[in-house]
């Protein structure tokens, strides 16, 4: 400390001192009781003759500069602007009546003026309109001092009765965020000496914290997380009150002044690594550190201005930004915009910088030497600022060690999908649709208890444990929870009752790896894994550790470390699905236009081959925000931007394709409110998040409910249905890609097909309404079901489009001719995928396997209950049964009617009527069903109703449900076909007209008067009462037995339809009863 | 039978509130139960964290063996009741409310207090709600005729309360009116 780096110089009359820097440092402005400021220049020595400013009448109290003027304040209230450098008075800012002006702080853009007087409100001046002024109502007291937070609209404002106020003024309205009581001294006499201690927060360039000197004279450090105290400035030789302090550009350094001395501070250790004293007795009133070069100077109340270069050791890096001396700066020039700088706040913008080189610089912090995941609470408080950084800074350190260019777009850090950072002392670690994890960091921060929580409390057991690694990353596989720290990975699968038994951890060789990201994926159980899991036989899935060397390690569910792969670009983050690991990574830098440029692989975990490789669709300026697995199994994604995207066709190596499926920006609910989504999980019609409310980031504590939004594909189209079709086929083909090699279909996506065809039906009678024939035949070549068709051509017939009805029937045919459509779809399945199939899921120990599956389980069986056969119900039928003659006679009118159009053309063989009898009957299930729009699956074919149908046994393999239908339904209709044979013609013709009273009119014109002479048989009033009577039979399944007996004593239908009818009836009653309820 | 008199004549509480349970509601399980046929149809699937529509009585078990968490209604809410409230002192009619809300608010209340905000608070907007009601039906009293009585938004509950009397007064009344009209014609 030679006394050559010490310049003192008497500026100005005994009384308080202030004193600024110019943002590019090269003058010095100071102020004082004598009502003159005087403008130095810092690089003359102490002989420099100063410029005068007096334009004050009273006092000069504060001071503040921008790139293009410099501002006073004085006690007459006047805020003066002045030209740059110069002593020539540009013209006033604000005047305050005749109140005195403490402080005005210009924010980082010098967009905005804060000014405080002797008056309990604050003002807020726009610099490029002085006329616009918002006042800050709050304090109770006068404002003293008013500082800016870098970086941010948040003002700090000290008041006399010792509160300090931080002001939110990024919105229209200020907003109170915090206010501090009894932090900092109460000095309510400008007179006291303590007027002079400086009582203002100062802010450390990045933001994070701020430096107040406290009421016990101390200098704390204050959080801007939770505005609690982190950090106490203590040091054996300071003794005495602290009356000014500054922070240095970089952050790195803090000076205070304790009377007439001079400390300086490290801010990461709290140490004193200098001092100085230069007058003795007088009380230092203001610190400043120079904003580019290595000089800190200040005032005292004695009216000396005071200049100490390089006042950090050498062997310490400088206050400012480069290693090299402070005559060096005044070359550089270049390439580093001037840039706005407000006394004590540095340049915000290269934190990282700074924070690498400080690690750099200092021999204890060796073992820290990343980038910027070290500080993970930095980087996420960075993520909402770097997209506003300008793409025009471009920095390269002279050291050597590190060259990085900061600009452009700030690259996304890696992140965890669910996890949130620590609010308060709780944080979310991981959240998806199994469960919860929560970490909550204990008073002694020794350790965090982590808690995981399941939705589903029977199939996985909720636990927690004391994690004395400190984990902060997590994910909750679907057979373990992963957790990590920044070198030791914790693998807790579930399913054993001494939970630690099957626990293992990974740690590295090397010391300088950490993880950036982990995963774990697998199968989801068949049952419970809460119980003795022993039997099954899946293990615990695979674990995918991504590391700060860019490798991919994969281990198994007991820890076997498999494969370590390469990433090639810069892990982002990964989720895990049964199969595969989806990874995200940029592949090269961010692009100047905002782009994050992600990409994805999808690992398969078997082979470990790439199954997919696209870029990610994120909107230029965004980012992403989540990643995840829908129901059905596909990736998901949801970005800044509120678009959800699903990977289709991520089976088919090389295929896969984006599809927009949500944008929550065009939500109903999100109308006129300012809110945003924490996405969960997504299925195929719901959205699955929690909502966060107005500038909620992060979901809080107590957790929120999971809410289920409508999902729905950001069509144009005003037509719903249409959307909602299509959402479903998309849902539908990923349903069926999963299909295993050999399966054709399954029930799932039978009934999905059908509620689809069912609504194809309601469009397709739209587009019939509105005479669109050509989008009618274009719905109707999408219909799945051949039946479906038959009800198409019904709707043709309504609307008495006649032409359409035709090309109807030919769709039908063809559709009849080609190659049945699931094997067609199993072909091309295969033909992607030749090599594997879907990861089979292994029977378990105990579930004996050549039954499995065979039994039907307990109450699944969503049909209506067989009816209970009452003899003692049902009518006597005496006379019909013995006499073959009777029955004979009593049918041969009607033969003799109605079979004739059908001899004409030809003699009707057996087969073709199988046919048609076939047809009839599928329609009439077919009607069922779109009549009762019950959520519940209809009942399967072989249930089928027409109790006087024929089974056409050779035509099974062309109906795709044919497989479904149990041989049983075959047998019994062949021992009916055998009593029917035994009984003559006769039956069979009572037979066809039982199938002709299902029959819809279309069908045959020339049917329509034989039908009535039949019923003219029972009385016409009952036509109507069969026909319903028959349509509800057919729905409902009557039992064979049933049928039979009717059929073999001949009863009439009406009798048959009402023994049924009883059992139905009472059925529908109570459906409708829980209805009304 | 010892119920008293009044009692007697019409279903009591209890059978009320568990017709009431037939009706459904929102839950969110704890459990995954597959879809189940029930007597009164098949309900589920239960998937967690997803809501699920159940009747009230099987969500009813589910939380006495807490294995959900009942979503409450709509209506059973601060705001909603004392809305309700505010109307029902204000106008002359009955209020909207489901028609089933006592037994159903009774249930909930009983069973899955943890589940609702305010309990404290709703309890005492139901229960300001409930003689808000009773006197307005006490005194529709003197509106009451032999022939009919057009009362709409009165709640099961309520109507369960006043039928044995009002039947009973009606029955007095058509009596009554009979025997003054054979008086006139005699």
């Amino acid at each position: 400390m030679t006394s050559s780096n010490i310049i003192t110089r008497k500026a100005h009359s005994d009384g308080y001192t202030c004193l600024t820097f110019s943002t590019d440092g090269t003058h010095a402005f100071t102020g004082g009781s004598d009502c003159a400021v005087r403008i130095w220049k810092v690089a003359e020595g102490a002989e420099q003759e100063p410029g005068n400013a007096i334009d004050a009448d009273q006092p000069v109290t504060t001071l503040a500069a921008s790139d293009d003027y410099w501002l006073s304040g004085s006690e007459d209230g006047l805020v003066r602007r002045y030209i740059k450098h110069k002593d020539e008075l540009h013209g006033d800012v604000t005047e305050e009546t005749a109140l005195c002006v403490r402080c005005i702080a210009l924010d980082e853009g010098a967009t905005r003026l804060a000014v405080t007087s002797d008056n309990p409100s604050a003002k807020v001046i726009n610099m490029e309109n002085t006329l616009k002024v918002t006042t800050l109502h709050g304090h109770r007291h006068n404002v003293r001092k008013a500082t800016w937070r870098p970086k941010s609209s948040i003002l700090s404002t000290s008041s006399s009765d010792g509160e300090i106020i931080l002001w939110d003024l990024s919105g229209e309205e200020p907003m109170i965020l915090h206010t501090m009581d009894g932090l900092i001294p109460s000095v309510p006499d400008p007179n006291s000496p303590d007027f002079l201690h400086d009582c203002s927060a100062v802010w450390h360039p990045s933001g994070e914290h701020f430096f107040v000197i406290s009421k016990t004279h101390d200098v704390v450090c204050i959080s801007s997380k939770d505005w609690t105290q982190s950090g106490k400035y203590v040091d054996k030789d300071v003794i005495g009150a602290t009356t000014a302090l500054a922070v240095s550009p970089n952050g790195a350094y803090l000076a205070t002044a304790c009377q007439s001395t001079v400390f300086i501070w490290t801010t990461d250790k709290r140490q004193v690594i200098a001092r100085q004293s230069v007058n003795p007795g007088a009380v230092i009133t203001q610190i400043a550190f120079s904003p580019k070069e290595h000089v800190i100077a200040w005032t005292d109340a004695s009216g000396n201005f005071v200049r100490w270069r390089e006042p950090i050791p050498l062997n310490l890096p400088n206050s400012v930004k480069r290693l090299s001396s402070a005559t060096a700066t005044t070359t550089r020039t270049g390439p580093d915009a001037p840039q706005v700088d407000l006394f004590g706040e540095a340049d915000g913008l290269s934190l990282d910088n700074f924070k690498d080189f400080d690690d750099l610089g200092d021999p204890s912090a060796g073992d820290k030497v990343d980038f910027d995941i070290d500080d993970a609470d930095f980087v996420i408080d960075d993520v909402g600022n770097y997209l506003e950084d300008k793409p025009s800074r471009t920095r390269g350190k002279e050291d050597g060690l590190v060259k990085e260019m900061v600009s452009i777009t700030k690259a996304q850090p890696a992140f965890q999908p669910g996890a949130t950072p620590f609010q308060g002392n709780k944080r979310f670690m991981a959240y998806n649709m199994l469960g919860v994890i929560e970490a909550t960091r204990s008073e002694q921060e020794e350790y965090n208890l982590v808690n995981v929580d399941f939705f589903d409390k029977s199939a996985r057991k909720s636990f927690h444990f004391n994690d004395t690694h400190k984990c902060h990353l997590a994910y909750l596989g679907e057979r373990g929870a992963l957790f990590s720290s920044d070198t030791v990975v914790l693998y807790k699968p579930y399913g054993s009752w001494t939970i630690s038994q099957n626990d293992w951890t990974y740690t590295f060789k090397k010391a300088d790896i950490k993880v950036l990201g982990i995963c774990a994926g697998g199968l989801t159980p068949s049952r419970s894994l809460k119980n003795n899991s022993d039997s099954d036989l899946m293990g615990f899935g695979n674990v995918v550790v991504a590391t700060s060397e860019g490798h991919l390690i994969f281990l198994s569910g007991t820890g076997r470390e498999r494969r370590i792969l390469a990433l090639g670009g810069d892990f982002v983050t990964m989720v895990a699905g049964d199969e595969w690991v989806m990874v995200v990574y940029r592949a090269g830098a961010t692009t100047i236009d905002g782009s994050q440029s992600l990409c994805y692989k999808m690992y398969h975990f078997d082979d470990f081959s790439v199954r997919q490789r696209d870029e990610l669709p994120i909107p230029k300026g965004h980012t992403l925000k989540w990643i995840g697995i829908s129901q059905e199994g596909a990736p998901v994604i949801y970005d800044s931007a509120g678009l959800v995207h699903l990977v289709a066709k991520h089976r088919v190596p090389h295929h896969a394709t984006w599809v927009c499926v949500l944008d929550t920006n065009l939500l109903e609910r999100r109308a006129g409110k300012d809110e945003s989504y924490w996405p969960i999980g997504i299925s195929a019609s719901a959205f699955m998040c929690l909502i966060l409310k107005g500038r909620q980031e992060y979901p809080g504590f107590p957790r929120p409910l999971v809410q289920e939004l409508p999902l729905r594909m950001p069509f144009n189209t005003q037509n719903e249905k249409e959307e909602e079709i299509e959402r479903e086929l998309l849902f539908k083909e990923i349903a069926m890609e999963s299909l295993d090699g050999d399966e054709l279909s399954t029930d799932d996506i039978l009934s999905k097909e059908r509620a689809i065809d069912k609504e194809f039906v309601v469009l397709i009678q739209n587009a019939c309404k509105e005479d669109n024939i050509n989008r009618a035949v274009e719905l109707t070549k999408l219909l799945h079901n051949l039946q479906t068709f038959d009800i198409v051509a019904k709707i043709a017939d309504f609307y008495h489009l006649v032409g359409f009805k035709e090309k109807v029937m030919v769709l039908k045919r063809i559709r009849e001719d080609s190659e049945d459509r699931f094997e067609a779809a199993r072909e091309k399945r295969r033909r992607w995928n030749k090599i594997d199939t879907r990861p089979q899921r292994l029977p378990d120990v105990d579930v004996d396997v050549s039954g499995f599956g065979a039994r039907p389980k307990a109450f699944q069986d969503f049909g209506p209950p067989p009816a209970v056969y009452r003899p003692g119900l049902t009518r006597a039928t005496p006379s019909v049964e013995g006499t073959k003659y009777t029955s004979l006679s009593s049918d041969l009118p009607s033969e003799d009617t109605w079979s004739e159009p059908l001899l004409t053309p030809s003699f009707p063989t057996s087969e073709k009527r199988k046919r048609d009898e076939f047809e009839d009957v599928e329609m009439d299930t077919q009607q069922s069903d779109m009549s009762s729009s019950i959520s519940v699956p209809p009942p399967p074919l072989k249930q089928k109703a027409n109790p006087f149908a024929r089974k056409p046994v050779t035509e099974v393999n062309k109906n795709p449900f044919a497989r479904k239908a149990g041989s049983k339904t075959i047998k019994q209709s062949e021992s009916f076909f055998e009593k029917v044979d035994a009984a003559e013609n006769t039956p069979v013709k009572s037979k066809k007209k039982g199938s002709n009273l299902g029959k819809n009119k279309e069908q045959d014109k020339s049917e329509g008067p034989r039908q009535q002479t039949l019923f003219g048989l029972f009385g016409a009033n009952q036509n109507g009462e069969k026909k319903g009577s028959v349509k509800r039979k057919t729905g409902l399944t009557p039992p064979v037995v049933e049928e039979l007996e009717s059929q073999a004593s001949d009863v009439t239908m009406a009798e048959v339809s009402q023994t049924i009818e009883t059992q139905p009836e009472g059925w529908e009653e109570t459906q409708l009863n829980e209805d009304e309820l | 039978m010892s119920l008293p008199y009044s009692l007697r004549t019409s279903i009591t509480p209890p059978e009320l509130e568990l017709i009431a349970t037939q009706q459904l509601i929102e839950i969110i399980p704890l459990i995954a139960i597959e879809k189940t046929a029930f007597i009164s149809g098949a309900f589920g699937p239960l998937q967690p964290p997803r809501k699920a529509k159940i009747p009230l009585w099987m969500a009813i078990n589910l939380k006495l063996r807490k294995k959900c968490h009942i979503v409450a209604p709509e209506w059973l809410s601060v705001e909603f009741l004392q809305s309700r409230l505010d109307e029902e002192i204000n106008e002359p009619g009955f209020s909207k409310l489901p028609f089933r809300y006592a037994e159903i608010s009774k249930v909930l209340l009983d069973v899955a207090s943890d589940d609702i905000q305010n309990t404290d608070k709703i309890r005492s907007l139901l229960k300001d709600l409930r003689e808000a009601r009773q006197a307005k039906s006490r005194e529709g009293l003197d509106q009451i005729n032999r022939g009919e009585l057009s009362v709409s938004n009165l709640c099961s509950m309520e109507i369960n309360e006043i039928r044995p009397f009002f039947v009973h007064a009606m029955g007095i009344l058509t009596h009554l009116h009979r025997e003054a009209s054979t008086e006139d014609q005699l």
